[in-house]
């Protein structure tokens, strides 16, 4: 087993996750087609090099305040009892009908996130196209490169006091 | 009235399809051993989150559910010290390497490219070698 090549492995599909695309779906394939580690073995190198990534990303991420809490309460514990349920079992299946469905799954998030991909691309490329002078053009495309906002901010309600 | 009612009901069953998601989220995280943040964040957003924040809030999903996870997996005897740990440091190092990348470059053509390899090698692992 070639050390090297596992850091590399490793390395890509940190950088994908880095991206936000779900990185785990790289590393496992990446590790059980082409280094032959077997797949339960994979998930559990994959789940916990999560961990430990993701535990700095997301006290960065909580003191930026991104971090929504209402909607982390409403999907956080049904989330977590599946998980627990299903990694229960998970290891008592036969490796050869995981890693099948598992190719399955990655089929269809792929074909799924690739079309809305597409879509979202598509529906902004045509906000641009209608009839308008080439000048304007030129203004949103600055306007949308330099990634500041469309139009003047409304009234801010939270910093100034209300006119009574 | 009756329009009413069926709003109402339509509001619930979607409340109730956007529960069904979170536990099929868990499911597939502790089946598979990821992937469950692919399915977290177009939930997220269905709430109504920007990208960002759906984004930071996905980890705070899936972060308590690697742990448990990860947790049940080594109890039940999947786990290779060794591999681990060079996969690990690898992860790490591409992540950091990622999160930087990803400010500086417009990613429509290299998502696309992940997508069509992430089918390519479902295609290989559903076939079976």
């Amino acid at each position: 087993m070639n050390i090297v090549w596992l850091i590399l492995a490793g390395a890509a599909g940190g950088i994908i996750a880095g991206m936000g695309m779900g990185g785990g779906t790289l590393t496992i394939p990446i590790l059980t087609l082409a280094l032959d580690v077997e797949q339960k073995t994979a998930q559990s190198v994959n789940l916990i090099a999560f961990v430990v990534m993701s535990a700095p990303v997301l006290a960065i991420h909580v003191k930026n305040r991104l971090v929504d809490f209402p909607s982390l309460l409403k999907t956080a514990p049904l989330a977590l009892a599946g998980s627990a349920v299903c990694a229960w079992f998970a290891p008592d299946i036969p490796a050869e009908i995981l890693s099948r469905c598992f190719g399955g799954f990655l089929i269809a998030l792929g074909v799924w996130q690739g079309a809305s991909a597409i879509k979202n691309k598509l529906k902004k490329d045509k906000s641009f196209s209608p009839q308008m002078r080439p000048l304007y053009l030129v203004d949103c495309q600055v306007l949308c490169s330099s990634d500041k906002a469309y139009y003047p901010k409304k009234f801010d309600t939270k910093n100034q006091p209300r006119p009574r | 009235m009756d329009a009413n009612k069926a709003e109402k009901s339509t509001a619930s069953r979607l409340a109730f399809l956007k529960y069904f998601a979170a536990l099929a989220a868990g499911c597939v995280n502790g089946l598979f051993g990821g992937g469950g943040g692919m399915l977290v964040v177009p939930l997220l957003t269905s709430f109504g989150l920007t990208a960002k924040k759906a984004h930071a809030t996905a980890v705070a999903v899936i972060l308590p559910l690697c742990l448990v996870s990860a947790v049940i997996y080594i109890v039940k005897g999947c786990f290779d010290m060794q591999l681990t740990l060079a996969v690990g440091g690898g992860v790490v190092a591409g992540g950091i390497a990622g999160a930087l990348l990803l400010k500086k470059t417009d990613n429509f053509l290299l998502s696309m490219f992940f997508y069509i390899v992430m089918i390519g090698a479902g295609i290989k692992m559903a076939v079976g070698r």
